[in-house]
């Protein structure tokens, strides 16, 4: 593989981690990650030697996600703001703006979470996240079903956190 | 406050009111701890959306296909501009220039006046100049050797140098490339209409907006290629005629059978010769032909002959994926396809309708570019990928037209983006993700 292929490789999730964490929207984080990509790929001999290509793409990514919420316009005040506050917490798992890429041990401790749950519970995050079709998608549907996505969600973060700080195996 | 408002923003960013943003935003700052809630539980529906959505599982290939129509786009550009040179830049670009990206196309634009003015003016607007030593007009019985700036007229035959192309400017902008050894006739050049008939050989067109009721046409004896305001290519010998779109779309007919396509960027169409044929590859009845692997090693893929095949038996695939892991199978025919004439790859698949994503790769060889005859083909081949979908349980025929490949490594500059399919050595099919099986059956070339 080429060094821009290993990076691409190696940093994607990490990237698009950090994209949403900032408040983009799913239905655009690949669009900025890949003009980010893109961008990157054309300048590539502007990544200092001594900066790990992951922090190079987050400050791009950064500018990306800014000027996506310019665009908008109507909420881009808002939508800059949340950015702005939410990069002052540190995220304890899926990689902040601070670390390298530790999206992996994030990734397997949320492996190891879904493992736990019930087999209705993984169908309904399944169908809720997979289901392409937008008529029958879960995520437009019943607002039962949006209510225990929410609380899934909380249950994986409460296990990512402990088995990422170690106090579950 | 909704105590429901962060998650709320997870699901959706902007379906907030704007008093429960402010809400939101005076919450997150005066207390870390939602703060941090909500940064994670971001984090959380990124990483699963990610995981579970089909679409976004090829994200690598998707900045790829992007990365490679963007390098054709610039080797396009490459190519027409070494082609054009001395001849004024096209009005599409709009990029901003400096004052000595102006000289050329102002010299070369001086020089189109001066031939204007001086060479034989044509009675009708937009005519063509050719700006190539070399070139030969054939005007009547008088064999005109290019040297300079010369207008072409109806009727004039033009053939362009062994040893290179003969550009041909128009007033509007338009640029043809007459390949190396092509000919071509004007046949009409009016202020809205300019027909050429490629007799032989090469035409690359960057062609200007066409206005409403403007038309440029290439006709060979086989096609017809109608401009709709794009960039393309025509290669015709005396059998066959081949399209190829860069940009834009074009209007291609086939003369014989007086049907019409539309042919769209990246695609290609072409008429004459045989018409619509098979291939066969491989009938998918013996395991002889096809290896099986996993990159890098952790997956599985075992594969046996199935006696209940779409026609015949067929090729079993059973593959067992772990994250990271791709296990493949590979047809390896005895000897290389010229498939340049054809139109893509296709077989017969016993699918399951899970949704599951399969990449299919081509190995494109071409010896004479890679300089390392003796080497496994298979091994230092090019490789280009598409994907099919697994949509439908049973048997269904898969249809993967050339232009849908795209290079699998990252195109570097000057590298090739679309295959060349002089030799095509060999034919892979592996799962994107996940455990399961399917069946092959009948791997062919087609063309139509």
């Amino acid at each position: 593989m080429t060094t821009f292929d290993t990076i691409l490789h190696e940093t994607e999730r990490a990237l698009r981690l950090y994209l949403a964490s900032l408040g983009v929207r799913l239905t655009d984080v690949d669009d900025l990650a890949q003009d980010v990509y893109l961008d990157f790929y054309q300048h590539q001999e502007d990544l200092p030697v001594d900066v790990e290509p992951i922090r190079w793409l987050k400050g791009m990514a950064k500018h990306k996600a800014y000027d996506h919420f310019r665009r908008l316009a109507q909420r881009s005040g808002f939508l800059q703001r949340m950015a702005t506050a939410l990069e002052r917490q540190q995220p304890r798992f899926g990689c902040g703006d601070g670390c390298g890429d530790g999206s992996d041990d994030m990734l397997d401790a949320l492996e190891r979470c879904l493992t736990k749950l019930p087999d209705d519970q993984r169908d309904l995050l399944a169908r809720y996240y997979g289901d392409a079709d937008e008529d029958t998608s879960v995520a437009r549907a019943p607002s039962a079903a949006r209510m225990s996505v929410m609380r899934l969600r909380e249950a994986l973060r409460h296990c990512i956190v402990g088995r990422i700080s170690g106090a579950v195996p | 406050m909704n105590p429901d408002v962060i998650s709320r923003f997870v699901a959706d960013p902007l379906e907030l009111s704007e008093a429960e943003q402010d809400e939101l935003i005076a919450r997150i700052e005066s207390h870390p701890e939602q703060c941090l809630r909500l940064r994670e539980l971001l984090i959380i529906e990124e990483a699963l959306s990610a995981r579970m959505a089909p679409h976004r599982g090829h994200f690598s290939n998707q900045v790829r296909k992007r990365m490679a129509i963007q390098g054709s786009g610039r080797m396009f550009a490459t190519r027409l501009s070494a082609a054009t040179k001395g001849l004024p830049a096209s009005k599409a670009r709009t990029a901003p220039r400096r004052w000595w990206t102006f000289a050329a196309p102002l010299a070369a634009a001086a020089l189109l006046v001066l031939g204007w003015f001086l060479l034989p003016a044509s009675p009708e607007g937009r005519s063509g100049v050719v700006a190539t030593p070399g070139a030969v007009v054939q005007r009547g019985d008088d064999r005109i050797l290019v040297s300079t700036p010369w207008t072409l007229a109806v009727g004039d035959s033009l053939s362009a140098p062994a040893d290179s192309a003969a550009i041909i400017g128009f007033s509007d902008g338009t640029r043809l490339a007459l390949g190396p050894g092509s000919s071509l006739i004007l046949s009409t050049c009016t202020a809205t209409q300019r027909d050429i008939e490629l007799t032989a050989g090469t035409l690359t067109a960057a062609v200007a907006h066409l206005s409403e009721g403007d038309r440029l046409c290439v006709r060979t004896v086989q096609a017809e290629a109608r401009v709709i305001g794009t960039r393309f290519a025509v290669h015709a010998d005396g059998e066959r005629t081949r399209l190829e779109v860069e940009d834009g779309r074009v209007a291609f007919t086939d003369r014989v059978t007086a049907t019409t396509v539309a042919v769209g960027a990246g695609e290609h169409a072409a008429a004459g010769g045989s018409t619509a044929s098979i291939q066969l590859i491989d009938a998918c009845e013996r395991t002889d032909a096809w290896q099986a692997g996993s990159t890098p090693l952790g997956g599985d893929m075992a594969l046996s002959i199935d006696a209940k095949g779409h026609r015949g038996a067929c090729l079993a695939c059973a593959f067992t994926t772990k994250p990271g892991t791709y296990p493949w199978a590979m047809c390896v025919p005895a000897s290389g396809y010229d498939c340049r004439a054809d139109t893509g790859v296709r077989f017969w698949l016993r699918g399951n309708g899970d949704g599951r994503d399969f990449c299919v790769q081509i190995l494109d060889y071409v010896a004479a570019i890679d300089g390392r005859q003796g080497l496994d083909p298979r091994g230092i081949a090019m490789r280009f990928s598409t994907t099919f979908r697994d949509q439908q349980a049973g048997w269904r025929l898969i249809e993967l037209p050339f232009a849908s490949f795209v290079a699998h490594d990252t195109p570097q500059p000057g590298a090739r983006v679309r295959p060349v399919l002089a030799d095509v050595v060999g034919v892979v099919v592996f799962p994107m993700s996940g455990d399961g099986s399917i069946a092959l059956d009948d791997l062919e070339v087609y063309r139509r």
